[in-house]
């Protein structure tokens, strides 16, 4: 009688270790299935490349044509004002140039023509930060306390250099090397 | 005999307790060191990927500006030095694919007797925009990410600089390559060859031969091409070459005078 009453409390104290463990298990499982999943990770890695990719192959000239009739406003505005002043730079060079001449902002809000006219990326679901020799150039705002808690941020690097003429009077500037830098993360 | 057995009975709940609680700790452990090392290596696989990206860019876009930026800035200073002398045949002892070949890599002629003139001592050439000097500032951006140029030569062969039309120059070089990660992670070495045609605006054009000294200064886009039935001004790279021959059509101030 006793040695029954012995065996159901071994076995209750084995279910009991049993269902701990089943239970331990499925939280661990739990905690881990909770990190970014490989998908939203590729997502961001597209946003970040694809940015560059872009402005470092799309040249203003494909762009605009001689008389300055551009496909992105902000560009055509910029051409017409003589702003720019090489056309056969890609876009990416031409950030670069206006930040050598000192037009931080001007560099900023045609990033941000660019990004916005041309959907490189969502801005309902990413977050983008653009920056030359480590000085930001877009966005205005300050972003660095919602970069600070982004689970996930991809980063995309180039080296830009580049030069311009003036035809008038045959001054040749050369300017850079600069590092071009974009980070994304997930809102 | 009874109690004997109950406690053995413990004993063995006991093990199979701390046997399940171990088993439980070392498979989180390994868990945990495995995604560590999965993250780690994820990680490298991003840094490659990004270099990657770094020197695919290099190799296709910014290899020939940089042979446009240094060409061009040697052809500049070049064009002054030998301004600054009047063409003399005493300064213009070289083609100019050989007197480039020199001047590319850190701004020094030599002459032929093999003494060294430094065009960048002497203020005709910026030095930052010379191979050695580009390759300086990118070597500092590059070691920030970890990653040191080993080698990088760019050679003009002969024949490879000649004048397209009035206006461009053409230049064509090797370029041989070898950057590596500092972790010895990857490496890259290669080798490729640029063409470039460099506009021949910003340059300094002087007549150096016989007849009316007119075309003297700085090129600019208002200068006029050799339109005439008979060619009478030869071409920039005929000028930087002293020759005396007139080959192409060449670029005046105004308009080209037939003699």
């Amino acid at each position: 009688m006793r040695e029954k009453k012995m065996r159901k409390k071994a076995y209750f104290f084995l279910m009991d270790g049993i269902f701990s463990i089943v239970i331990l298990t499925i939280g661990f499982l739990i905690i881990s299935s909770n990190k970014l999943q490989p998908g939203e990770e590729l997502h961001l890695s597209i946003a970040a490349e694809n940015t560059m990719n872009i402005f470092s192959s799309v040249r203003v000239n494909e762009l605009c044509d001689e008389s300055c009739n551009c496909s992105i406003r902000k560009l055509q505005d910029y051409c017409y004002r003589n702003i720019i002043l090489n056309k056969e730079q890609t876009l990416l060079d031409t950030l670069g140039e206006l930040y050598f001449r000192n037009r931080k902002d001007d560099a900023g809000m045609l990033f941000d023509n660019i990004t916005s006219e041309g959907d490189l990326f969502r801005k309902d679901l990413f977050e983008m930060e653009f920056r030359i020799n480590k000085e930001k150039i877009y966005p205005d705002e300050d972003l660095t306390q919602m970069k600070a808690e982004s689970f996930e941020l991809i980063s995309s690097k180039k080296i830009i250099y580049g030069y311009y003429e003036n035809a008038l009077t045959g001054q040749v500037t050369f300017w850079g090397p600069y590092m071009a830098e974009v980070d994304v993360w997930r809102k | 005999m009874a109690k004997i057995s109950r406690k053995r009975k413990a004993v063995f709940f006991s093990i199979v307790s701390i046997f399940l609680v171990i088993l439980f700790v070392s498979t989180t452990s390994m868990l945990s060191k495995s995604r560590m090392k999965e993250s780690e290596m994820e990680v490298t696989r991003t840094r490659v990927r990004i270099m990657n990206s770094m020197i695919n860019d290099l190799e296709e876009v910014y290899f020939e500006k940089m042979l446009y930026i240094a060409a061009k800035n040697s052809l500049i200073g070049l064009s002054s030095y030998y301004a600054d002398d009047y063409f003399d045949s005493n300064v213009v002892q070289k083609r100019i694919e050989y007197a480039l070949n020199d001047v590319i890599h850190e701004g020094v002629l030599k002459e032929r007797d093999g003494t060294p003139v430094n065009l960048t001592k002497m203020g005709y050439i910026d030095f930052n925009y010379t191979i050695k000097g580009m390759m300086k500032n990118i070597s500092d951006l590059f070691s920030t990410m970890g990653v040191e140029v080993k080698e990088f030569n760019i050679t003009i062969p002969a024949n490879s600089v000649r004048q397209v039309d009035p206006w461009n120059i053409q230049v064509t070089a090797d370029i041989k390559y070898y950057f590596a990660d500092k972790n010895r992670l990857a490496s890259w070495k290669g080798f490729t060859t640029k063409t470039v045609n460099i506009s021949v605006i910003g340059l300094y054009a002087y007549d150096y031969e016989n007849g009316p000294k007119s075309n003297i200064g700085i090129i600019t886009g208002e200068w006029k091409r050799d339109n005439g039935t008979q060619i009478t001004e030869p071409t920039i790279v005929n000028k930087l070459s002293g020759s005396p021959f007139v080959f192409g059509r060449g670029i005046c101030v105004s308009y080209c005078q037939e003699s």
